[in-house]
């Protein structure tokens, strides 16, 4: 990831107001291309056909949460390297600890300013290349 | 599409989702109250349905800027993760999360 320019990202949530304000939100980075999908089930069978540079994680989803998607991403060849920033309404520090000690690369909290979003996942990304 | 004709089509999109978020919410406040009085009535399982709509009414209402009906959804989602908190305080917290949607909905012009 050294270096590599953020081009393509994939968010899951199940929620489609969210995904619609996510969407746009990083559209106002224009050289990003941004994918959502309702679910983590999705997002698995996705995933290996779109290759996103990073992928960003809703925690708290029915089904498959963000953490089990998680794991399941690292148990397959194709996407374990692909790194994940989750998304939480509850960022408390011992679950922002919890996630960066399983391999996340950031957490972003939920509310988050959709004109700063950008920026926030550009500077993660940064932070870690 | 120039920085600022993005930042104005979110301010947009972002002004029509906050009219129907309030909609919505108001319609699942009914359900949860519903769920609140089956949960009154024994149904545990009612909490985890409150706990799961308080926690989407929470996180997307501080996205909207609608802070205090988050904080209100807030509060709910913890009383329900909280069984003896649940017996205690449930309508009266749905009561209060009945109350903010509607005053953001009148602050907003729009009647719920």
């Amino acid at each position: 990831m050294s270096g590599k320019i953020l081009r393509s990202i994939l968010y899951v949530d199940d929620e489609p107001d969210i995904r619609e304000i996510v969407q746009l939100a990083l559209s106002l980075s224009p050289d990003l291309e941004v994918h959502t999908c309702e679910s983590g089930i999705k997002a698995l069978e996705i995933l290996p056909l779109l290759r996103p540079d990073l992928v960003l994680l809703d925690v708290m989803m029915p089904g498959l949460d963000g953490p089990a998607t998680f794991a399941r991403m690292r148990e397959h060849d194709a996407l374990r390297s692909i790194p994940v920033v989750f998304v939480t309404a509850k960022a408390l520090p011992q679950e922002v600890d919890r996630f960066m000690s399983s391999g996340a690369l950031g957490v972003i909290s939920k509310p988050f300013d959709p004109m700063q979003l950008a920026h926030g996942v550009l500077d993660i990304w940064r932070a870690a290349s | 599409m120039s920085d600022d004709a993005a930042r104005e089509k979110l301010n947009a999109r972002l002004a029509e989702l906050a009219v129907r978020y309030l909609r919505r919410t108001a319609d699942e406040t009914t359900e949860i109250r519903a769920a609140a009085q089956r949960f009154q009535n024994g149904e545990q399982d009612a909490l985890h349905e409150i706990e799961r709509a308080a926690h989407r009414i929470r996180g997307s209402g501080g996205m909207f800027g609608f802070d205090a009906v988050s904080n209100a959804a807030s509060r709910l989602e913890l009383a329900a993760a909280d069984g003896a908190e649940a017996a205690l305080r449930l309508l009266s917290l749905v009561d209060e999360l009945d109350a903010e949607v509607k005053s953001a909905a009148a602050s907003r012009g729009q009647t719920s």
